[in-house]
């Protein structure tokens, strides 16, 4: 299976301020690619560009083979969009926006989007404007569903949903996208509804690339030990081994691609003696925020 | 699809369309009940006289509701597009870009001229019933560059507001100033007869411009 998206060494300023530099990653047909990283990492720069909306500094971002800065319309018929905030016309209601869209797609499936709008409390005739935040993220996926495009942008699926709406969202992304092979790329600022929807992701930190991996990879590769320190006032400083840690008094907590024997002649190189380190098991959010730190 | 689109700015702005729709009728009215009333006190001759003597342009009233009608169509429609950049919705509609623009500024345009058509005819039965024919004429010159104006306050209403960068939004607020009032600044009858295909052209050509903050609102603010 080829590359819906290929991203080629992007780098985004605003202004002088560098967003992020030689960002590279593909997304391969079928699969479900997240975009995780802090706020201000450049999730939504790099979903703008991605849609057209942004040209980059540099770099090249190719979207089905095309320029995703000159997307022609048959291209963007086969990308669904979900703006960041679930942003539709509000003016509009169910029965409204639907028959818009559906004026524009001609693969357009109706069935999926009442089926979504069913499981809501609100009539056909209610304006999008008058419904609660998870009643609109739910017209936007039923819309994007109901457009039955190869591939789904979705920028930050969870801003503003409880945990109800969130898992709707996933199962409802499950049963439609995910069993009819579409392509997901995807963003959210709650990792832990991600961690057995994603195939692979790549981590954003400010300004670089912390990892782009398989999910499974990185869930298996990426480990956290933790140790005791006769040293007062440990300081570990992050190389090629030690990709981040912390420090509370004399217990330490280390975060690595490497095993435990690697870490333990690592320490040791260091200079740093340790007692009890041992291996602690790591949810994926758990592993995102030892990736990228607490701060 | 023209037909998908003109849907979607007629359930944006129908309510406003039919709002400014009404207050012209309401100044149009108004225009007619002042004149039947200056005939009623006034002969013919006395009122005719004094119109030409003194250049009293009994319609001026509608000078500034049109003004007025192109600006606030303008903002009720593109407000909601700006507002959460909801224009990324519609430039991500399987179209070019400049088509869809086109189209929705058409639909603005189209909205615009089925008023000023409702006022012109309206001032010209008005016209025909008191005055003489001299007079409809005159005021089919004198609103002419009323009319185009109000349409090139909503395009550069539009221009300025999908405008992304701050600095190019201002210079375009001075230059649209600048440009509408040249369409307001004639005073008595038929001041401007010989410079209404200027105001088509200029009224054109910035149009124009509305592609170009378009342009630079998908290129982003950088």
């Amino acid at each position: 299976m080829g590359n819906v998206v290929e991203i080629k060494n992007l780098t985004h300023y605003y202004g002088k301020k560098l967003v992020f530099e030689n960002l590279s990653f593909n997304i391969r047909e079928g699969s479900i690619f997240g975009l995780l990283g802090k706020n201000g990492t450049g999730k939504t720069t790099t979903i703008n560009i991605l849609n057209g909306f942004l040209r980059p500094k540099s770099g090249k971002c190719l979207m089905f083979g095309e320029d995703s800065y000159n997307l022609s319309p048959a291209t963007k018929a086969r990308v669904g969009f979900l703006i960041e905030g679930h942003i539709q016309y509000s003016y509009m209601n169910i029965r409204q926006i639907e028959k818009f869209y559906s004026a524009f797609y001609p693969r357009w499936k109706k069935e999926p989007y009442y089926e979504l709008m069913s499981k809501l409390a609100v009539t056909e005739d209610q304006k999008l404007s008058k419904m609660s935040c998870g009643q609109r993220s739910q017209v936007a996926l039923g819309l994007i569903l109901a457009q039955d495009p190869d591939l789904l942008i979705l920028d930050d699926y969870s801003m503003g949903l409880d945990a109800g709406y969130r898992r709707l969202f996933i199962d409802y992304l499950t049963e439609y996208a995910k069993a009819e092979n579409k392509t997901i790329f995807i963003t959210s600022h709650i990792i832990q509804d991600l961690e057995n929807f994603l195939d692979e992701c790549v981590i954003l930190d400010y300004r670089s690339v912390l990892c782009t991996m398989p999910i499974k990879d990185f869930l298996t590769n990426f480990k956290q030990f933790k140790f005791e320190s006769s040293i007062p006032d440990l300081k570990l400083e992050k190389d090629a081994v030690i990709k981040n840690s912390e420090v509370i008094k004399n217990k330490a907590a280390i975060y690595t691609f490497a095993g435990k024997e690697e870490v333990e002649r690592h320490l040791a190189s260091k200079g740093i003696n340790f007692t009890n380190l041992h291996q602690e098991a790591m949810s994926l959010e758990d592993a995102f925020i030892g990736i990228t730190g607490k701060y | 699809m023209f037909k998908s689109l003109v849907f979607k700015e007629w359930l944006k702005i129908r309510w406003v369309f039919i709002g400014l729709a009404a207050v012209n009728f309401l100044v149009v009215m108004n225009i007619y009940f002042d004149l039947l009333n200056t005939f009623k006190v006034y002969s013919a001759n006395v009122v005719v006289g004094q119109f030409q003597a003194y250049e009293i342009v009994f319609y001026s009233n509608i000078k500034y509701i049109l003004l007025l009608t192109g600006l606030i169509l303008g903002v009720f429609q593109f407000f909601p597009e700006i507002n959460q950049t909801r224009l990324k919705l519609t430039f991500h509609l399987p179209r070019k870009e400049n088509k869809l623009m086109f189209q929705m500024v058409s639909v603005g345009v189209l909205l615009l001229i089925s008023i000023f058509l409702f006022d012109a005819v309206s001032l010209s039965i008005i016209c025909t019933k008191f005055l003489p024919r001299e007079f409809f004429e005159s005021m089919l010159i004198t609103t002419l560059p009323w009319y185009i104006g109000s349409i090139c306050t909503y395009i550069w209403l539009i221009t300025i507001f999908i405008e992304p960068n701050w600095v190019k939004k201002t210079i375009s607020i001075l230059v649209a100033v600048g440009i509408v009032s040249l369409f307001y600044a004639g005073e008595g009858y038929g001041k401007y007869a010989f410079s209404i295909w200027y105001f088509v052209l200029l009224t054109g050509f910035c149009s124009s411009i509305i592609f170009l903050s378009a342009y630079n609102f998908k290129r982003g603010i950088c």
